[in-house]
């Protein structure tokens, strides 16, 4: 009676721990199987966190002007909602500013050299919303944009070397020589899921 | 007499002073007229699908300055547009890449022209909104 007593003891735990053990694998496979939502659509919360930004250089009102005109934003609006991301970033020291759209995108600019303002915040790569190059005689090529608030790393290789990647404030920058020619990127989620992608730097 | 000649000079004094009010006049509207000349830009292809390679090429002007491209992947998956400045056969200005949609490239070039291009990686077409170019 005692011995078939604790084979019982005996079946029950381990159906336990089986299950337990089932369900952690399944889990597990959700978070890192699943694809996280594209774009920055999971949220941006610097542009809620940071402080307005008093005053605009010429060059960021223009860009301003124009991208709120593009995206359909009201110009007042979207002033009062621009923040800076970033400062003396790179070699060619730019500023970062942002503000969010009417359709909830982020628009950006690097001063002096990039920005983009995509038609709503769920386009390309999920978590990132990057560009990439743009180097020119003296300043590196570079990889930039913008980082939703799930993601918890960039790596990036080019032509096979791992690039250090800086994000702070929801945006992500690298430097790397202009004469590259393959970018690797891979976007850690704090899920534990990867969204990775390649560009053909020279096209 | 002496009262005369006061008055003379006296009146001397506006008829100069309209005379260099109506000189600035004409040079502010000369110079805003060479602005607006100079100023220029030119979207250089417009609602139209690009296949993996395909390249455009904006008019030459001096002092390009700005590069935009508006892009979509309404025949799916992620493909790349990039941006750059050409000046001669060559380029010093390496491309800018995305897919978002969206490419704002703030360089500049003395004298050159733009040019915007489907990824020759894309796996998809991408239908191309604008590719525009200006120097103001």
């Amino acid at each position: 009676m005692q011995l078939l007593k604790s084979k019982w003891i005996v079946l029950i735990g381990s159906l336990v721990v089986a299950i337990t053990a089932g369900t952690t694998v399944v889990i597990a496979v959700g978070n890192a199987g699943s694809e996280p939502p594209s774009g920055v659509s999971t949220g941006v919360s610097s542009l809620d966190r940071l402080p307005a930004v008093s005053n605009l250089p010429p060059k960021v009102q223009a860009w301003l002007t124009y991208d709120s005109t593009l995206s359909g934003t009201d110009p007042t609006q979207a002033r009062a909602s621009v923040r800076r991301l970033r400062s003396t970033l790179g070699t060619t020291q730019s500023d970062v500013y942002a503000f969010r759209s009417r359709s909830g995108a982020t628009c950006y600019l690097i001063t002096g050299r990039t920005g983009s303002c995509p038609q709503d915040a769920s386009r390309g790569t999920p978590g990132f919303q990057w560009t990439i190059g743009g180097g020119y005689p003296g300043v590196p090529s570079a990889l930039a944009g913008v980082v939703a608030d799930d993601v918890s790393a960039i790596e990036l290789t080019v032509d096979g070397k791992d690039v250090p990647v800086s994000i702070e404030n929801n945006f992500a920058f690298a430097e790397f020589p202009t004469t590259a020619q393959r970018a690797d990127v891979s976007v850690r989620h704090v899920s534990g899921a990867v969204s990775s992608f390649n560009v053909n730097l020279q096209g | 007499m002496s009262a005369v000649r006061s008055s003379r000079r006296a009146s001397a004094g506006p008829r100069i002073g309209r005379r260099f009010l109506a000189l600035l006049a004409v040079a502010c509207v000369a110079g805003i007229s060479a602005t607006a000349a100079l100023a220029w830009s030119q979207y250089y292809e417009q609602n139209t699908s690009f296949s993996a390679g395909d390249l455009r090429t904006s008019a030459y002007n001096s002092g390009v300055d700005q590069n935009k491209v508006n892009f979509s992947n309404i025949f799916g998956g992620l493909p790349q547009m990039g941006t750059r400045l050409i000046s001669g056969g060559g380029s010093p200005y390496t491309w800018t890449w995305s897919n978002t949609g969206s490419i704002e490239d703030y360089r500049s070039i003395s004298y050159g022209a733009a040019q915007c291009m489907a990824n020759s990686g894309n796996g998809y077409a991408v239908y191309v909104s604008f590719c525009w170019a200006a120097n103001f």
